[in-house]
């Protein structure tokens, strides 16, 4: 169980293609995710947490974007050539950012689940597929699951229809579940029985899980593994708890800062500056421009992932990182 | 994601001439809007100098050479000749002189006046005047164009002129619909509205922020209904309307030679190509426009 | 359902008023142009005391208003369009001849367009920038550019002159005994004439395809462009990440949203197709309503004309109408936004 791994990406590089040139988003990311881990995945937004994700379920929009890796294996199924794309599309789900845009407007709740089932299990009854609608509504804790079914999107509102999205990403027997900042487009209030109700789900059926998430309280309690990401690249990677409670990646550092404490000490540091343009990436750091501790090396050479030091599985992307293994 | 990353251009210039320049190499990148710019400087050209590129430029009217009826297109009559020996290639020149100086009459005509309607309306928006101008742009759309244009031509005179009017009577509601639309449109961006309420006269604002707004979309139309004008025009020289024989015009002379049809094939297809070449032009052209100035078609 | 009906009603109302508007104006018209319309019916030769007779039957010598109420009153009250100074007989007589050939003629064109545009469109889109596309989006530019009278003399030099599949026009007539709808193919059919269907059929090929090929060609181009709309929409990436099998989420998913636009201009082709319809008439000798459109406007044949135009508003004021109602059937959001 230890060993086997639900995701597997080596040296993925994305870019798009636009009038101005090559916007060189993703220049080389690898990332692993074991079965039944709950991974976070943290970043401002536009440092292409979303693509990742995208890549990793094969749904990315080919043109204009120019897709590369080494390797991409999900669940065991290697994604080359058209029928591995499709088969790794097989073995995801995917939870959308805003679920006024993931549901289809023109069909019933009713048609788009069924539709899901009907594809997934050809060939039961009519009140099987009924049955098991409700019971995936009921699963999300949907109030009056039966009048929902019989709704249009429309007619529901932002949390009614992000339940509804994930009663149907986990209709099909998936093991791996990408969410994609699930509760960006809803109200606060909603937000934590959105999250709870998704980390209680995936606990049940010992899901393995990628979210990426602005709401840093529930990434904490939820994932095991914290992945961050800055302009394309992974800058600190480690066990969540511990990462949260010592940063060494300066940008990591930054970011937990900014959240807003409950405890009151004032309004929260943000990090100076803006992401570099992907247009020309600074040859050396991607973080040098608004980094505390920029140094000439910084700007010369890109610093890669290196082991923090008596800390397993804790790595980190940069040359001033406090307690790294010196090579 | 990706959507909202600032793409940072690295030297500053005039924004107007970065954004023309743009806008001509996205269009340039398109061989299919190059090709369409080319056929339409072309045939502009060639209407222009048909007097002096047609090699017999008196055929444009009643000459009679009865030795050289009916020769089918070779080399010393490119498309042929007809029934009274005259040169179907020059005639074809200068009929296409006319099918362009009626498209060009009836957008002269037809879209200040529409746009003219379309800011009226949008500038006395909830009044009666608005009521007024969009009933009658509905009752002017609900009649085929065609059929419009008929009916006003016959009843004045079938001479080209007031074939031109008719068509730009039928013409002139599509001017005013999508003005209309822009100006309402424009009317709820925020930056119109805090300018409306910084005390500027809202004709102020029609004429200087929303004019130069609604001029690409309606240049874009412009081209691509150049194209149906010309049909139109054609459609109605087709049965007599319009450009009086022996003048020759494109319409006329596909149908006087469907009576000679199979065997004379030329009368009929070689005015029929040139339409759909003009036409082909201008919506090649008017499709690259849009594409460059984004504009949706409503 | 009670909002449909009140929404029936007032444009029905709006749509009344904008005819009486429409009819007011060509009437206006005819009185302001030169010439006697009514002298230019009877000829020169015709003697001045007939010609103030059938002035003053027709209402030519009274004012404006009163000759129109004339009018209005008549076709009100007895669906009276009055006299054709043209063809000699009543106006509604000649509509009805006339009329339901041309509707025959249109009904055959809207169907190929519905499943060709829609079936060439989808194709193209599923196929985008594959080789496949490229030949469709290629002949779909050119079926648009092309005008349909140019469509109608390729196809009649090539399937009607050279390979001789195709009469090169009129239709075949229809014994007197058997005419009910006055549509030619109908009226065979409802005869239990097979044969004569079959002959009916054969004439219309030609001219259905001129009217239609150029209006395949647009709805195609619109079709595609709203699939692939569609195709990069998100709730099709999640529908695929979900589980639906591609078959589902093409016929489906895409096919439904995709369909509203579509719709939209689909039902304006369908009201111009009369209205394109004029050269094809003349051009395969068909006798319908656009030819005989083309007749009374060339002849100014000034009660005729005013029927004529009449009649094309109300064919673009139903279409309009049944395009409303057929969006708000596809589309929820407007469906259930007006039951509020």
């Amino acid at each position: 169980m230890e060993d086997k791994y639900v995701l597997k990406l080596n040296n993925l590089s994305v870019s798009y293609k636009v009038y101005e040139g090559l916007l060189k988003v993703i220049p080389g990311l690898d990332m692993t995710v074991m079965a039944g881990q709950r991974v976070g995945l943290i970043g401002e937004a536009g440092c292409g947490k979303t693509t990742v994700l995208k890549t990793v379920a094969s749904i990315l929009q080919c043109p204009p974007a120019v897709i590369k890796y080494d390797a991409l294996e999900v669940c065991g199924k290697k994604a080359e050539g058209k029928a591995g794309v499709r088969n790794v599309r097989k073995t995801v789900s995917m939870i959308f950012q805003d679920p006024s845009t993931s549901l289809n407007p023109t069909l019933k709740i009713s048609t788009q689940m069924s539709d899901i089932l009907k594809s997934q299990f050809p060939g039961q009854k009519r009140e099987d597929y009924q049955r098991r609608m409700l019971e995936s509504l009921q699963a999300v804790a949907m109030p009056a699951p039966e009048r929902v079914l019989d709704s249009y999107p429309v007619q529901l509102s932002g949390g009614m229809r992000q339940r509804v999205c994930i009663a149907m990403s986990l209709m099909k027997d998936s093991e791996f579940i990408l969410a994609d900042e699930p509760t960006t487009a809803l109200d606060v209030t909603i937000e934590e029985q959105i999250l709870d109700l998704l980390d209680r789900l995936v606990r049940e059926k010992n899901k393995s899980l990628i979210l990426v998430s602005h709401a840093l309280g529930a990434v904490r309690k939820i994932t095991e593994r914290l992945f961050v990401m800055y302009a394309g690249n992974i800058v600190e990677t480690g066990p969540t708890r511990e990462l949260f409670a010592s940063p060494r990646h300066p940008y990591t550092i930054g970011l937990l800062a900014a959240t807003p404490k409950l405890t009151g000490e004032g309004i929260a540091d943000g990090i100076e500056g803006d992401i570099p343009s992907y247009l020309h990436p600074p040859q050396g750091c991607r973080f040098a421009d608004r980094c505390p501790r920029k140094t000439d090396l910084c700007l010369e050479k890109a610093p890669v992932l290196e082991p923090v030091e008596e800390k397993p599985g804790w790595y980190v992307a940069c040359h001033h990182a406090e307690g790294k293994v010196r090579p | 994601m990706v959507n909202t990353v600032n793409i940072q251009t690295v030297k500053k210039v005039n924004p107007r001439a970065e954004a023309m320049k743009k806008a001509w190499y996205k269009f340039s990148r398109n061989p299919l809007s190059v090709l369409g710019l080319v056929v339409v400087v072309g045939v502009i050209f060639v209407a222009v100098f048909a007097t002096v590129l047609a090699p017999h430029p008196e055929d444009a009217g009643l000459s009679i050479h009865m030795t050289e009826t009916f020769q089918a297109p070779g080399l010393a009559h490119l498309a042929g000749t007809d029934e009274y020996g005259r040169d179907v290639f020059s005639r074809i020149l200068i009929g296409l002189r006319y099918s362009l100086a009626i498209g060009l009459l009836v957008l002269a005509i037809s879209v200040p006046f529409g746009v003219l309607m379309g800011l009226l309306a949008g500038y006395y928006k909830g009044r009666l005047i608005e009521a007024i101008i969009m009933r009658f742009t509905e009752l002017f759309m609900s009649i085929p164009p065609l059929i419009l244009a008929m009916v006003i031509c016959t009843m004045f005179s079938s001479k080209y002129i007031f074939a031109a009017i008719g068509i730009a009577v039928a013409w002139w509601p599509w001017y005013t619909r999508i003005t209309y639309n822009l100006v309402t449109s424009l009317s709820n961006e925020l930056y119109i509205v805090y300018t409306q309420l910084s005390g500027v006269k809202m004709m102020k604002i029609i004429i200087q922020e929303m004019l130069p707004n609604i001029m690409s979309p309606i240049l874009t139309k412009m081209s691509l209904d150049m194209g149906s004008i010309i049909i139109t025009a054609s459609s109605m020289s087709f049965v007599g309307l319009g450009v009086q024989p022996p003048t020759p015009s494109l319409g006329e002379m596909i149908s006087s030679g469907i009576k000679y049809l199979p065997n004379i094939w030329w009368l009929t297809i070689m005015p029929a190509l040139m339409v759909v070449l003009v036409v082909l032009g201008f919506n090649l052209l008017g499709d690259g426009l849009s594409d460059v100035l984004s504009v949706e078609e409503k | 359902m009670q909002n449909t009906f009140v929404m029936l009603v007032k444009r029905a109302v709006h749509f009344i008023l904008v005819l009486m508007l429409l009819s007011f104006l060509i009437f206006s018209f005819i009185r302001l142009i030169p010439g006697d319309p009514v002298r230019l019916s009877l000829g020169v030769m015709a003697p001045e005391e007939t010609v103030q007779r059938m002035r003053h039957e027709l209402y030519f010598d009274r004012p404006l208003v009163v000759q129109y109420f004339h009018w209005l009153q008549g076709v009100v009250t007895k669906g009276d369009f009055g006299q054709s100074l043209y063809t000699h007989h009543a106006v509604s007589q000649d509509i009805a001849t006339y009329l339901p050939r041309s509707l025959e003629l249109a009904f055959y064109a809207a169907i190929l367009i519905l499943i060709f545009g829609v079936l060439v469109g989808t194709v193209s889109a599923l196929f985008k920038n594959t080789w496949i596309d490229n030949v469709i989006r290629f002949l779909s530019y050119l079926g648009v550019v092309t005008p349909p009278y140019v469509i109608a003399l390729f196809l009649l030099i090539l399937f009607a002159y050279t390979l001789k599949w195709f009469p090169i026009g009129g239709v075949p007539s229809i014994p007197e005994e058997i005419v009910k709808t006055g549509m030619p193919g109908l009226d065979a059919l409802l005869a239990g004439n097979w044969a004569l269907y079959g002959k009916v059929l054969k004439s219309l090929v030609l001219p259905t395809l001129s009217i239609s090929l150029g209006s395949i060609a647009y709805q195609a181009r619109i079709h595609r462009s709203s699939m692939i709309e569609n195709i990069n929409a998100d709730y099709i990436a999640f529908a695929r990440v979900a589980g639906v099998s591609s078959t589902r989420l093409v016929m489906k998913h895409m096919m439904k949203p995709s369909f509203i636009p579509t719709f939209t201009i689909y039902g304006l082709q369908v009201a111009a197709l009369l209205g394109n319809a004029f050269l094809i008439e003349v051009i395969f000798r068909y006798p319908g309503f656009s030819q005989y459109s083309l007749n009374v406007i060339l002849n100014k044949d000034p009660y005729s004309i005013v029927a004529v135009t009449f009649v094309f508003g109300v064919i673009f004021a139903v279409v309009n109408l049944l395009i409303d109602l057929g969006v708000s059937w596809l589309d929820p959001r407007i469906r259930l936004k007006a039951s509020e």
